[in-house]
């Protein structure tokens, strides 16, 4: 037999603290660890190629010797262990991912200028992610490297580690 | 052997284990909430708008009331939490499962390197397994009399 009145009430206490500490700690905690409360986040459409467009590896390669501009969308510390060389990073699933994207435009990065999103490769979908928003800040030159960083690293094109400057 | 079964030391023994599990999965998410809210959110289920504050609230649900089944205080409100915890989380997975939506569970923390879609297939249903089986032990801790597993 259970008193049901008193295991409601238990219950509600603990999730009444358990909504009341993880709100703290998301407002207090270590910046990476953030989440807005509401996430702005678009799946990736069936047909993206109306707002980008899927590349491979090495047609990747031949934008970032053109000089493309290439963005990391996957999270701040996996970055920091190595992405391409010269690339930006906006972790997509991060709370500023929004600020970052405006803060390319205001570092004079035209909407017109070629970028190229990858994440990890295989079934990732940051890129894409990232590249919906890039589609909505303005930007019409967008490429996703479906390959990744992994295949980018294995076949020893160039990389960087540390920090974004 | 039906002797042992009826040890008074059973329910403490399955509070505490559940207790340990439910804290110790907790710990991965609540030190990375942005990686579980991508995990939420790929499990193509709730509504976006839900999937953050999902992110924000559920590790610590989960260490809270893994710390009550383990200490014993409002341990029977924790078992009821616990036990709709896994029941949602048993809908989650069998909802993937049959609309053929290959996912990490993000139940404890993962194995590093990307999986192969069927690799993926197995370990839901290993995670299906593992919640019905943690079910049962929520409902013995809820069901238990009062005074059982008293420590």
């Amino acid at each position: 037999m259970v008193n049901w009145t008193r295991t409601t009430t238990e219950a509600a206490v603990i999730l009444a603290v358990a909504a009341f500490v993880g709100t703290g700690a998301n407002s207090f905690g270590p910046e990476a660890r953030r989440l807005p409360w509401i996430l702005r986040m678009e799946a990736p459409p069936k047909d993206p190629s109306l707002l980008y467009l899927e590349i491979t590896g090495d047609v990747a390669l031949r934008l970032h010797r053109a000089g493309a501009i290439f963005i990391d969308a996957r999270r701040s510390r996996v970055y920091e262990q190595g992405h391409i060389e010269n690339a930006l990073s906006i972790p997509v699933w991060e709370h500023d991912a929004d600020d970052r994207i405006s803060a390319l435009l205001a570092k004079g990065i035209k909407p017109d200028m070629v970028v190229v999103a990858y994440c990890s490769g295989g079934k990732c979908e940051e890129a894409a992610m990232l590249a919906m928003k890039l589609a909505q800040a303005g930007f019409f030159n967008i490429y996703v490297d479906k390959d990744g960083f992994p295949a980018w690293q294995n076949k020893g094109w160039p990389i960087a580690r540390g920090r974004q400057p | 052997m039906i002797r042992l079964l009826e040890s008074r030391w059973i329910p403490l023994l399955i509070r505490i284990a559940l207790g340990l599990v439910f804290a110790y999965s907790s710990w991965a998410k609540i030190t990375d909430p942005p990686g579980f809210a991508e995990m939420v959110w790929n499990y193509r289920i709730l509504p976006g708008y839900l999937v953050n504050p999902v992110a924000i609230v559920l590790p610590w649900l989960e260490l809270l009331s893994g710390l009550a089944l383990i200490s014993g205080f409002l341990r029977k409100g924790a078992a009821l939490l616990v036990a709709i915890m896994l029941a949602i989380f048993i809908i989650a997975l069998s909802t993937d499962l049959v609309r053929g939506i290959a996912i990490e569970c993000g139940c404890f923390p993962a194995a590093a390197g990307a999986k192969t879609t069927s690799e993926l297939f197995t370990g839901m249903k290993l995670d299906l397994l593992r919640d019905a089986g943690l079910l049962l032990l929520a409902f013995q801790v809820l069901l238990s009399h009062p005074a059982a597993g008293r420590a």
